[in-house]
């Protein structure tokens, strides 16, 4: 959607119009899901926290000044959320269960990559995703979401930086050492 | 020699496209339309608070005219109140009005109208209702 066609939409929701609040779930669930579902490992929490996320806007979209990326407002309620729950999921003594993550790795990581004609590159693109997928897993909290920030917000390492509220070196740096021991565990060199 | 920041996250960004191998995980059609409704649904919530608001306050400002308007002409009319007594009435009777603003608006902003709970269609009963009772109480102020 161009920049055009998204204030003329913020425009609509901040008046609440219907159709606009839909078409706004409709342009940016996708990704803001996949940001929530990597952050938790968990379907049924990524369902919840997107709701919520987009609930937060409808209430607060007064609140949003275009004076920077709609998707960095998004994607910072979307964050604040997931922490939350991980938060209270650590209060109370849970681990951030990733069942739906292993049941991904073992039954379909590669289900959508296998559009590919080749047989062994759908393989390949299959294998990668589930170890990149595992790899996600084995990193810490802040450097799984510094990189999956970038991936599904497609927000500058700058603009992500301010939504963690750290420097722009801290967030590059986490994003470094992710990316390294990720390469590492798809057998790239270190 | 120390790599600048710029080129750091050149290099970042570089390796970023490590992540294009990442699965996909979108929400299924149940989920969006399940979000879609709620969404929706919040948005009619909002707009109704904000009108009941607006009415609210009309309300209580039609009320203190209407209230003013009436102590001054008992004071000017020789109801044997002095003009201290009739001032510190009204200011006794603004602090009780300040006080039913503020907490109808802790209400309202409490989410008192809200219900996360119900289905929605009880509350927009009962919303049209107190809509339509602050509508008539507006005309009868105006008839005075």
């Amino acid at each position: 959607m161009d920049e055009a066609g998204l204030d003329e939409l913020l425009h609509r929701a901040r008046r609440r119009d219907e159709g606009a609040l839909s078409e706004l779930v409709q342009v940016f669930s996708s990704r803001v899901y996949g940001l929530l579902y990597r952050l938790t490992g968990s379907r049924d929490a990524a369902e919840d926290l997107l709701q919520e996320t987009f609930l937060r806007v409808v209430r607060v979209i007064d609140q949003y000044e275009h004076v920077g990326r709609f998707e960095a407002w998004l994607f910072r309620i979307a964050g604040n959320l997931a922490r939350d729950r991980a938060r209270k999921l650590g209060r109370r003594g849970e681990s951030s269960l990733t069942d739906d993550v292993a049941e991904e790795l073992v039954a379909d990581s590669g289900r959508h990559a296998g559009a590919s004609d080749d047989p062994a590159e759908a393989l390949d693109r299959r294998e990668a995703g589930a170890q990149l997928v595992a790899g996600l897993e084995r990193l810490s909290a802040a450097e799984k979401e510094v990189i999956l920030l970038r991936h599904y917000s497609e927000l500058s390492f700058r603009e992500i930086a301010a939504i963690l509220n750290v420097p722009l070196g801290t967030a590059l740096a986490r994003a470094h050492r992710a990316l390294r021991r990720l390469r590492a565990d798809l057998g790239g060199e270190d | 020699m120390t790599e600048s920041l710029h080129e750091l996250e050149q290099r970042v960004e570089r390796e970023m496209a490590l992540l294009r191998n990442l699965p996909p995980a979108e929400p299924d059609l149940r989920c969006l339309g399940s979000v879609q409704a709620a969404v929706v649904g919040e948005g009619r919530r909002v707009m109704r608070r904000r009108r009941m608001r607006g009415m609210m306050w009309t309300a209580v400002g039609a009320a203190a005219a209407i209230l003013m308007a009436i102590s001054l002409s008992t004071t000017s009319g020789g109801s044997g109140m002095s003009a201290s007594d009739a001032e510190a009435a009204l200011t006794e009777w603004t602090v009780a009005v300040d006080e039913s603003t503020d907490r109808l608006t802790t209400l309202l902003d409490g989410g008192w109208i809200r219900s996360d709970s119900g289905t929605g269609a009880e509350d927009d009963g009962e919303l049209d209702d107190l809509l339509r009772s602050l509508d008539q109480s507006l005309e009868r102020f105006e008839a005075l």
